[in-house]
């Protein structure tokens, strides 16, 4: 065996990854190779100091940390969310009709709206922890806070928890109501104050990832995108859906097609997809929902008639 | 780590015995915590990563068939967890945190505290490790500190053993270009 030869098999061989055979090609190549052998040693050396680094573990309150699991893996089939919903509902409605509303302070997102990024990370995952009494103000600042930004952090502060029930709950609550005063625009155009739908963006195409809650988020989208007051949010699904078509995980582009057909926007883009093979069959189904029409694969046809139908996408 | 009574125990939860899971919690929080360590540098994101990890893990436990041992799958478990945090941040985010970990990593260099030479190498591998990219730091801490093999890591990573060999020796080619002769 050469040195060239033996280069390419010996962190494998430092590794025990190798077979027998192979293994013992290298041990007979090294007993005469003074470079191969320092080569293993260096790689030895790294190895030990690297493993003379242990984890610090000792802070860990172990059956704290045990419990914590405990009661969230029962909570998750006991606790009635459900019941936060009223409360939550009746604090949007009075957001929506108060202009001069002003949120109750909120410790919780007060800190973190000043916090540095460690202490962010810290409250972040704090939010974890919390039981429905924590959870229903943030929720609530999420969907009805006056400040946009207080808003978009309650989003954030909340992002591991948007496939809850809870959560789940009120953005759906908040899509019905919405529905709800789409029948009196007159309303809501003289009170001139529509709380941020595209910061509802987010979260939804976050619930969209959870097969279980792929549809409650798909309803939710369909009000925000046609939600004949606020075009932002319509902007927002349309940029949030681009990048995830530009995404390197195919699962990302996947839930872009699925949503992008379900909501039937972005002809043009999803087009692209038509001879990407994992997604090919999803935008050929969503083309000929759309268009009643059967061009296969053949991306120039698609525009075509796409282009031919006044507006379009 | 017996994986036969990780199994044993995951058949007991499948068919019923909900405190089999509290066990396998106890089994592993430990290794859970120190990889999640390992993957955030931070103890108490550590904390609540592994946490989630095992709450996912009870939510999908009926489903689990096997293929890989109890723990590479609770690997990929936390690993898509983290992944999926980090790429819920927003690009300053993370922009500030590149910073934030260069300062740290540049103050561990070159203006360590008092302390003796073994603390400061320690202070600076925790700070190199952490600076290397994702996939390799992944690979790395899966390797040398949680002693996977490739095919037990490639099955964490849904990636192939060719990939767990590239990075791998990526991460140590870097590591021992930082390091240098302070390994010797």
């Amino acid at each position: 065996m050469t040195c060239a030869e033996a280069r390419i098999l010996i962190e494998e061989y430092h590794d025990r990854e190798l077979d027998p055979a192979r293994a013992e090609a290298i041990r007979s190549h090294l007993a005469s190779c003074a470079a191969c052998s320092d080569d293993v040693r260096r790689l030895e050396s790294l190895d030990r100091a690297l493993r003379a680094t242990p984890p610090r573990t000792d802070d860990v309150k172990w059956e704290r940390y045990v419990a914590s699991i405990r009661e969230r893996t029962g909570a998750a089939r006991r606790i009635p969310w459900k019941a936060i919903i009223p409360f939550a509902a009746a604090a949007a409605l009075v957001a929506v009709f108060s202009r001069a509303f002003a949120p109750e302070p909120r410790p919780l997102l007060d800190r973190y709206a000043t916090a540095d990024a460690t202490e962010r990370a810290r409250l972040e995952g704090s939010v974890l922890r919390l039981d429905r009494e924590g959870l229903a103000p943030l929720a609530l600042a999420m969907v009805a806070d006056a400040d946009p930004e207080r808003r978009r952090l309650a989003a954030r502060l909340l992002s591991p928890r948007l496939n809850d029930e809870a959560v789940r709950q009120l953005l759906l609550d908040r899509s019905r109501e919405q529905e709800r005063r789409e029948s009196d625009e007159a309303v809501l155009i003289d009170i001139g104050f529509e709380p941020g739908d595209e910061d509802l963006v987010g979260p939804a195409l976050e619930m969209a990832r959870s097969p279980a809650n792929f549809e409650d988020a798909v309803r939710i989208l369909r009000r925000l995108d046609r939600g004949t007051l606020n075009r932002t949010a319509h902007s927002e699904i349309v940029r949030r859906l681009r990048e995830l078509l530009a995404s390197d995980l195919p699962r990302d582009r996947d839930l872009a097609v699925r949503l992008a057909g379900e909501l039937e926007i972005l002809i043009e883009d999803v087009v692209e997809f038509l001879d990407v093979p994992e997604l090919g069959a999803r935008v050929l189904e969503f083309l000929r929902r759309r268009s009643g029409k059967d061009f296969g694969t053949d991306k120039s046809a698609w525009r075509a008639w796409f282009a031919r139908r006044s507006g379009g996408t | 780590m017996g994986t036969d009574m990780d199994l044993d125990l995951v058949v007991r939860f499948q068919q019923g015995e909900n405190s089999a899971f509290e066990d396998l919690v106890r089994r592993h929080m430990r290794d859970a915590f120190g990889f999640c360590l390992r993957l955030t540098g931070d103890p108490a994101g550590a904390e609540e990563l592994s946490q989630d990890g095992f709450v996912q893990a009870f939510r999908n436990l009926k489903n689990f068939r096997g293929e890989s041992s109890f723990r590479t799958w609770l690997y990929r478990i936390l690993l898509n967890l983290h992944r999926d945090r980090i790429r819920r941040r927003t690009r300053e985010e993370a922009r500030l945190d590149k910073v934030r970990h260069e300062a740290e990593g540049a103050r561990g260099v070159e203006a360590p505290e008092a302390g003796s030479r073994a603390e400061e190498l320690d202070r600076e591998i925790r700070a190199r490790v952490a600076a290397l990219p994702d996939r390799q730091r992944e690979v790395l801490v899966l390797h040398v500190y949680q002693g996977l093999d490739y095919r037990a890591i490639a099955a964490a990573l849904e990636c192939t053993y060719d990939d767990v060999k590239v990075n791998l020796s990526l991460a140590r080619k870097r590591l021992r270009e930082e390091l240098g002769e302070r390994l010797e």
